[in-house]
């Protein structure tokens, strides 16, 4: 989450229309972009299209940024554009979310802990099963979530992000974590309490 | 018990409170109730554990390189930044040409009518010292209408040195800003010149001069007062000129340097 050294430099020149300086934004936060975009998502696919949209709209409202942490405005954008093409999809059936599901489980990963193959394909399952939570989860209430626990921003600069009050960042954590708890509790029976036994 | 709307108010703390996102006070009365309150108690670690298990999402790489290509943002890139001011900055370079030129032709033209204006100025005076002094000597109703006679040709003279001037303003600045002192000079002789005619052909042009005079006598002073005011009007002209060149110079100038600034 460090800043880049020369990221004020960047922003300055991409301010100026230079897009291999703003090439230098994109290459330090593509990443966090893509994976904001993917578990808002679901798709792979979808979150690419979302990427990429986010990163063109940055650079062409550059000249607006005044200051403000960067990442955080990128995030603005990002879940904009998310918004965007969950609406996109909406309205074409083809591109629909749902057909995407089998990629969705693929793409989520955790971090390996187990070394055993039934423990890897626990973690696996765990996965999907995470991602299958949170694309049941509103979206207002998931992106919160995933700004707050995957993406580590603290609830002030979610607010700021989101553009909403403090307490509504703190309601729609609260009620999307709950939602969570309850879809794990009731998809991931043994699974999740060996897990839940580990952290234990 | 605990009151539902309590215990409810307290449940919705519990995230909060995984997240270090409450207050001191907030925190010790949610912790006093979770003492009492096994239900909140279990609700807590379930959410703690649902946070934990969100947290160890690893990130994944990105499948591929986002950068952006000048065929994706189209005309935004490698176009300078349109600060507030810079959409008059062009205009301003414009205003600056344009004012230069125009100061050049006002010095240009002001300065071949300076040099008329010399000429017909010093004929003028020439030809009242002439007025005043047949009058001062009295010498009679010939002497006057030969005076008229000179006043009439020293007029004349100045219709001649306005073409004059002209002609030579036409031909260009260079000559006439070198010769400057040249008119200046030789109006004084034809002014003289003509006196000398006008005795000579006193009888010629008596009945006009007569006819004339009140009219020439008029009409000279007349004539020096209209070139004063127009060499007013010319300095006040360059005067705004040069202020409104040298404040839009200045503007160009500041907006030059402020885009430097910004640029480093």
């Amino acid at each position: 989450l460090d800043e880049h050294p020369d990221e004020p430099q960047l922003l300055e020149r991409s301010r100026q229309g230079d897009i291999a300086a703003f090439n230098g934004l994109v290459e330090k936060y593509q990443q966090n972009v893509f994976n904001l975009c993917l578990r808002m998502l679901g798709s792979p696919q979808a979150a690419e299209d979302a990427t990429q949209e986010a990163f063109i709209a940055a650079f062409k409202a550059i000249k607006s940024f005044r200051g403000e942490a960067f990442r955080a405005w990128l995030f603005r954008i990002a879940t904009n554009s998310c918004y965007d093409e969950m609406r996109r999809r909406r309205s074409r059936p083809a591109m629909s979310l749902d057909e995407h599901r089998g990629e969705d489980e693929r793409a989520i990963d955790l971090p390996s802990t187990g070394s055993t193959p039934q423990e890897l394909a626990e973690q696996r399952e765990l996965g999907g099963l995470l991602q299958r939570g949170l694309s049941e989860i509103h979206p207002d209430q998931r992106v919160a979530l995933i700004l707050c626990d995957v993406q580590g921003f603290d609830y002030a600069e979610i607010a700021r992000i989101l553009q909403i009050s403090l307490g509504t960042v703190k309601s729609r954590i609260f009620r999307g974590r709950m939602q969570m708890r309850a879809w794990l509790l009731e998809h991931g029976g043994e699974l999740l309490a060996s897990r839940y036994r580990q952290n234990e | 018990m605990y009151p539902f709307d309590k215990h409810n108010r307290m449940r919705q703390d519990l995230c909060a409170y995984i997240d270090g996102e409450l207050s001191p006070d907030a925190i010790r009365k949610l912790e006093a109730h979770l003492e009492s309150c096994a239900q909140c108690t279990q609700t807590l670690e379930e959410l703690r554990a649902t946070s934990t298990q969100l947290s160890a999402i690893t990130p994944i790489e990105a499948p591929r390189s986002f950068a952006l290509t000048h065929e994706m943002v189209g005309d935004t890139a490698r176009q300078p930044e349109r600060r507030p001011g810079a959409a008059y900055a062009t205009g301003l370079r414009y205003a600056a040409a344009g004012l230069a030129v125009a100061l050049a032709v006002v010095i240009f033209v002001d300065g071949a009518d300076l040099g008329s204006d010399n000429s017909s100025t010093s004929t003028q005076d020439s030809a009242l010292q002439e007025l005043d002094s047949p009058a001062t000597t009295d010498i009679g109703a010939t002497a006057e209408s030969v005076t008229a006679d000179q006043t009439a040709d020293a007029g004349g003279d100045d219709d001649s040195q306005f073409r004059s001037g002209e002609g030579q303003s036409a031909q260009g600045a260079v000559p006439q800003a070198t010769s400057a002192p040249a008119p200046a000079g030789s109006p004084e002789e034809d002014a003289i010149a003509p006196s000398s005619n006008a005795v000579g052909g006193a009888d010629d042009g008596a009945a006009d001069a007569e006819s004339t005079q009140p009219a020439e006598d008029s009409s000279a002073p007349e004539q020096a007062d209209s070139a004063n005011d127009s060499d007013t009007l010319w300095t006040v002209a360059e005067i705004l000129l040069a202020a409104l060149l040298a404040g839009t110079l200045i503007a160009i100038g500041w907006t030059w340097f402020s885009r430097r600034r910004t640029q480093i």
